[in-house]
């Protein structure tokens, strides 16, 4: 029995969960960067 | 000080994303092409070297938010919070990729997608309190008690881990208990050792930017509070 689908799944979630996170978390960091700044930059 | 941690942690990130890379590209070589299939299960074997490694980043990133938060508790550092909160953000985001990966494992050699087993329950219980940790964190307004009231939960949270672990020793489970190294091919060893040591350099890079995060957040917070008020 062949279960190369269920491999192919599991490598397949794991590299967009860990994707998908590390891109949002650079997008949060950059705006987090751009609020701080601004803050700053305004007190 | 607070500054020279700051750079050493943002250091370390940089270099551990750098390494991340090209390890998970060599993992994924041996584990995908050079090891053996297993001789029981077939291909679908191959599964493990995602599946553990998850849990070998979610036990790094989680004990990182359990020793950051006695840290916090005990010198009020703030930047012990952040790691907390980096630890804790980036241990979420592992184990439920285990916990999902161990599913697509389960349904061809066990049958099922998930069943209320010890090691499954008790993992997503651990899961649950951490998911817990982070909204405790979202809906709390004041600086100083979400940093408290978060120690406080991932400390307990992290109880639940050396829980998992012994799970499939304390009980009867379907989960095979943990295996030796020298019942195992040695390819399949390498191939394991490997990714572990991709997926904690991976943690590690994610762990560091979102300890960046939590500063700059908080470097934006208290300018909002106390204007004219800026963080080292």
């Amino acid at each position: 029995m062949d279960n190369g689908g269920f491999v192919v799944a599991a490598y397949v979630v794991t590299a967009v969960l860990l994707s998908l996170y590390t891109w949002r978390l650079a997008r949060r960091v950059r705006q987090a960067r751009d609020v701080a700044t601004g803050k700053l930059r305004g007190a | 000080m607070r500054t020279v941690s700051w750079i050493s942690i943002q250091r370390l990130g940089k270099v551990a994303g750098l390494l991340a890379l090209p390890s998970l590209a060599i993992g994924l070589y041996l584990g995908l092409v050079w090891a053996p299939p297993d001789a029981m299960m077939g291909n679908v074997q191959r599964i493990m070297y995602v599946h553990f490694p998850s849990w070998i980043a979610t036990a790094l990133a989680y004990v990182t938010a359990f020793v950051c938060s006695i840290l916090y508790l005990v010198r009020r550092r703030e930047s012990y919070d952040y790691l907390a909160q980096a630890g804790v953000e980036v241990g979420v985001l592992f184990n439920t990729t285990g916990l999902i990966t161990g599913s697509i494992w389960g349904r061809p050699t066990w049958g099922v997608w998930w069943t209320w087993d010890p090691r499954l329950t008790t993992t997503a219980i651990m899961l649950v309190i951490f998911v817990g940790y982070l909204l405790v964190r979202a809906f709390l307004e004041d600086l100083d008690a979400r940093a408290r009231v978060g120690a406080l939960v991932a400390i307990m949270g992290f109880v639940t881990l050396p829980v998992v672990y012994f799970s499939v020793r304390w009980w009867r489970t379907l989960h095979q208990p943990q295996s030796s190294p020298s019942t195992v091919d040695p390819r399949m060893v390498l191939a394991l050792r490997v990714m572990m040591i991709a997926f904690a350099l991976t943690a590690s890079y994610l762990m560091s930017r979102r300890y960046e995060l939590a500063r700059l957040e908080a470097a934006a917070e208290r300018a909002e509070v106390e204007p004219g008020m800026t963080d080292g």
